[in-house]
């Protein structure tokens, strides 16, 4: 669609009399965010109308903001920043440490830096610097040995551990998803990638059933072998390493977890057994979405939602004020739209110019999509409630800007892609 | 700008894991999807509705049921407030302590004990040494639970409740009864005037915020203030006190099975004080048979006898058979329809006056008098008194009385003549008061009632007059004459004019009359300005020598003594003894 007005000289650059052309102010990519944006700082209205101070119109400024920035992120060819990202990946890493020192306590979380005028949540920059770092990485070389693997994780684990004992235990699930997209995406063997993933499968069999276990440890033996040259080795490696995991996953159970983050993973299953407590919020959402019936209450007149029924709805529970307010059509609008943004995403990631742009586009697609996934999955009641927000509708400011700066991304990556080249 | 001249090799995309992707997230979304739909179009309606019950709450109002106050607003039952006590060891931390202390429960008890009045060792075993939820004592009263409070030691938690309660006691459980267990009215008027009683509030459900907070919509000012409103009764506590000692005593004395007194207002038909013996404690109604919860006075019926001799000499006057001053010849005994009938001491008294008549309570001579009526009349005028029919009354509901149908009446002349002295149909203790307080008035019909609310429903109702007021005068004086020289002279009282009539009746069983007697007496005074009259029916003492005279004189008596009293009557010392003629 974006053959019709090339912007690129024959090199995939901009011509100079074509960097002040606005065409890109209108893309889809950037105006369904926005859309997002003025939709949910309209439900954050409702949810705090009857409190002192509302968070609304710092919501939507903020997301102008980010329309804005993305906008002109967008002229910032990718490849020019490379020698950057080294340094901002150290700086996360280092704004990560200073919130175990400095930061602010939220509900039993620290997750703020306070900076003086605002505060700022390191983890959300961490997924975007992590993406960016992870593609730099592995932009290098196609993985084929395990030595290959070693820097790519490394890159992934330090930020992991510090966001993990925060703890946040819903961003550290998301740098673990887009590692595995991402290396997917570079062309590792199928195998590895599922040795990897299933970590998380052996983890659970091992809390659940260990039985299974005396199967499931030589299946990845097996998976292992099938994939290296090295198959004695390399599936010794992969067994013993699955047989960590499963030794280190009741000592992450018992001190990693708090106590409610426990009850959060499996409450989701029976939300009645612990109403008031854990369960509340579940039950409550649910009670939200499905009382708004087709056509919803209308935006500003939710009963539940006016009313602070289920705390912390501006935040990662926003959903449910729209599916009160708005009813299935406004939720089935908002589904679509976010669709449509990933398949963009996911698009642009099929015909971005070099590989390192393609793997940033597919860590960005594939944050966004894990993100919309676990956190409506928790407020309609078939996932665990895990802190994750909502991308472009749940309050929070460093989440939003940095959410627009990787569509910013995005954009650029579309700018210079092969397509748009006449 | 050169370096990014050379534009890099992209690895073939496999197609394979893009379609994997692709699939994979298609399928996560279909599941989104098919969730909303169930919780939106499918649950919708049930999730509405759980939606605005978990809004708003019911308003669980304390006082459950008005106060009852005696006409100068004194207490006889209200709702109070208790306490229990519940205990969460787990939780026991003393103000002061760091959050995390927690203290032991002896050291709560020893706290505890003084306030309580509950040795040690009882409190300890309370606990049973269970961590939380602990019922510890129940019927805190108000003040040691402030005191409880005050310690503000937290595990400790403080459940309001009310219990009813009667202050009085005993002195009022015939007429306002009790409630039960549940807080239901089981007898009297907390039973009868349960409706008026009840606090009903206006809304039972308001609707509240995600924090408790009650919200503005739907409800008025008015649901949130409380409803202090009491039912307040017409009776004076210091004379039901006197008439209830007086009942008692008198009961005890001639070993009764019951007794029943009333003082009523005959203008206006307000109770002043109804009493009956035996009686119970309300507050421990699960004590006694439940026999005594019956209203007997107005749901039992007895033979007046001889107090209603007055109601049919007034009845003669006014239909003109006999004369204010005419006489009747009394020969001791008369022969009705083939049965010889008697006077008590089966002794004649010659030629004698109507004051006379009610003076020695001749059957012979009242016979004779109401054989001049037509039986026909005679029992349109007992139907217009109202002798079978309800009562009006905020009381028990009434029993209406029994009469006999009217052509047995009229073709038997044994049922005329023992009507002419009482017998042979019944009436509530009630009903007689009512018919006595209509001589009293003038001849006006009223309606017995003890609460003031009653009083505004019935006052706007016309009566009707059954008596003219000359009749009613006339025989009110006669009654005088019983006081001051026949059998109610027991409850002459100098230098006030009261009037009277004694009655005592054996008791008829299966048809034919027993040893067992009712003895009553009715008394109206003051005669020159008719204000109250006062009913005292003991039944079945069982010494001998039991007559109205003698039984249920005294009580009147006292009765009287404390009426004059409380209600503050001005003696009349000049018109006494200048209004009875002599014959």
């Amino acid at each position: 669609m974006f053959r019709s007005f090339s912007l690129l000289n024959k090199r995939g650059f901009l011509s100079k009399k074509d960097k002040l052309n606005r065409s890109f102010l209108f893309s889809p990519l950037l105006l369904i965010p926005l859309f997002l944006v003025i939709i949910s700082g309209l439900l954050i209205k409702s949810i705090q109308e009857n409190l002192i101070t509302s968070n609304y119109l710092d919501h939507i400024l903020t997301g102008f903001l980010g329309y804005f920035l993305a906008f002109f992120i967008s002229f910032i060819p990718l490849e020019r920043i490379r020698k950057y990202l080294g340094p901002f990946y150290l700086c996360t890493l280092m704004s990560l440490l200073l919130v175990y020192f400095f930061g602010i306590s939220v509900s039993g979380a620290q997750r703020w830096l306070n900076l003086g005028i605002f505060s700022f949540q390191p983890s959300e920059v961490a997924k975007l610097s992590t993406v960016l770092t992870l593609a730099l990485v592995l932009d290098k070389k196609i993985i084929s040995t395990i030595r290959d693997l070693v820097l790519p994780l490394l890159v992934v684990v330090i930020p992991w551990v510090l966001i993990f004992f925060q703890p946040d235990l819903g961003t550290s699930l998301v740098l673990l998803v887009l590692t595995g997209v991402m290396l997917y995406w570079s062309q590792m063997a199928i195998e590895w990638i599922l040795i990897l993933v299933f970590c998380i499968l052996t983890s659970i069999l091992y809390l659940s059933l260990p039985t299974l276990l005396i199967f499931w440890i030589p299946f990845i033996g097996y998976l292992a072998y099938r994939s290296s040259k090295k198959k004695i080795i390399f599936s010794a490696l992969a067994i013993s390493f699955h047989l960590l995991v499963a030794k280190l996953t009741p000592i992450l159970w018992q001190y990693g977890l708090k106590e409610y983050q426990k009850d959060r993973l499996v409450l989701f299953l029976d939300p009645n057994r612990d109403p008031l407590g854990g369960g509340y919020h579940l039950i409550q959402s649910q009670i939200a979405i499905g009382s708004g019936g087709l056509f919803g209450t209308g935006l500003l007149r939710g009963k539940l939602t006016n009313l602070q029924f289920i705390p912390e709805q501006h935040t990662d529970f926003i959903f449910s004020a729209l599916g009160e307010e708005l009813g299935f059509v406004g939720c089935i609008i908002v589904l679509f739209l976010f669709f449509f943004l990933i398949q963009k995403l996911i698009n642009t990631a099929t015909i971005a110019r070099t590989n390192f742009e393609s793997l940033i586009v597919i860590g960005i697609a594939s944050t966004f999509l894990f993100q919309i996934i676990i956190n409506l999955f928790m407020t309609i009641g078939l996932g665990p409630v895990t802190g994750i927000p909502l991308p472009f509708m749940s309050y929070g400011r460093t989440s939003l800007v940095t959410n627009f700066i990787s569509i910013g991304f995005v954009l650029s990556i579309l700018k210079r892609s092969r397509s748009l080249r006449s | 700008m050169k370096k990014y001249k050379k534009i890099v090799r992209l690895i073939p995309l496999d197609q394979r894991r893009f379609k994997f992707i692709y699939i994979f997230s298609l399928l996560l979304i279909f599941c989104l999807f098919g969730r909303l739909v169930k919780l939106q179009v499918f649950n919708a309606s049930d999730l509405q509705r759980k939606a605005r019950l978990i809004q708003s709450s019911k308003t669980n109002s304390l006082k459950k049921r008005r106060s009852i106050v005696d006409r100068n607003n004194r207490l006889i039952a209200y709702d109070k407030p208790l306490y229990k006590l519940w205990a969460h060891p787990k939780h026991f931390n003393f103000p002061g302590d760091s959050i995390n202390k927690v203290r032991s429960i002896e050291e709560v008890i020893e706290k505890l004990s003084p306030i309580l009045d509950i040795n040690d060792e009882i409190l300890l075993g309370k606990f049973n040494n269970k961590m939380s939820g602990i019922k510890v004592l129940d019927e805190i009263p108000e003040e040691k639970a402030e005191k409880i409070k005050n310690l503000q030691i937290s595990g400790l938690d403080l459940f309001k409740y009310s219990q009813r309660y009667y202050p009085q006691g005993e002195l009022y459980s015939n007429l306002v009864g009790f409630v039960n267990d549940e807080n239901k009215g089981s007898a009297g008027l907390e039973l009868h005037l349960e409706n008026q009683i009840k606090v009903f509030n206006k809304i039972n459900f308001i609707k509240r915020g995600g924090d408790g907070t009650p919200l503005p919509d739907n409800s008025a000012p008015s649901d949130f203030i409380y409803d202090y409103k009491t039912l307040g009764l017409t009776i004076d506590s210091k004379l039901q006190k006197a008439s209830f000692n007086a009942l008692s005593k008198q009961v005890s004395k001639w070993k009764a099975k019951k007794g029943f007194a009333i003082v009523m207002d005959v203008t206006n038909g307000r109770i002043l004080s109804l009493v009956t013996v035996p009686s119970y404690d309300p507050n421990k109604f699960w004590q006694y048979d439940s026999e005594l919860f019956r209203g007997w006075y107005s749901q039992d019926l007895f033979e007046p006898g001889s107090t209603f001799k007055p109601i049919n000499l007034a009845l003669a006057l006014e239909e003109k058979v006999i004369q204010k001053d005419g006489l009747v010849e009394d020969v001791g005994k008369i022969n009705v329809g083939g049965w010889t009938l008697y006077n008590w001491d089966k002794k004649g008294n010659g030629y004698i006056d109507y004051p006379k008549v009610l003076q020695v309570s001749s059957n012979v001579a009242m016979i004779k008098i109401m054989q001049n009526l037509d039986p026909p009349i005679y029992w349109d005028w007992l139907k217009k008194l109202g002798i079978n029919k309800n009562l009006e009354t905020d009381l028990f509901e009434s029993t209406a009385g029994q009469l006999k149908r009217k052509d047995l009446f009229v073709n038997q002349s044994i049922e005329p003549a023992v009507t002419s002295f009482g017998k042979g149909f019944s009436i509530s203790p009630l009903k007689l008061v009512q018919l006595h307080a209509a001589l009293a008035n003038g001849g006006f019909e009223v309606t017995p009632h003890v609460t003031s609310t009653f009083e505004e429903r019935v006052n706007k109702n016309s009566k009707k007059q059954f008596f003219s007021q000359e009749v009613s005068k006339t025989v009110l004086e006669w009654m005088e004459s019983v006081v001051d020289e026949g059998s109610g002279s027991g409850a002459k009282i100098e230098g006030y004019r009261i009037a009277g009539k004694t009655g005592t009746s054996q008791k008829a069983l299966n048809g034919s009359y027993t040893s067992k007697k009712v003895c009553s007496f009715v008394a109206t005074l003051p005669v020159n300005d008719p204000k109250y009259a006062v009913l005292v029916v003991v039944d079945e003492p069982s010494k001998s020598y039991a007559y109205g005279s003698t039984v249920a004189v005294p009580v009147a008596r006292e009765i009287i003594e404390s009426l004059i009293v409380i209600e503050k009557i001005p003696p009349n010392i000049k018109d006494h003894g200048m209004i009875v003629k002599k014959p």
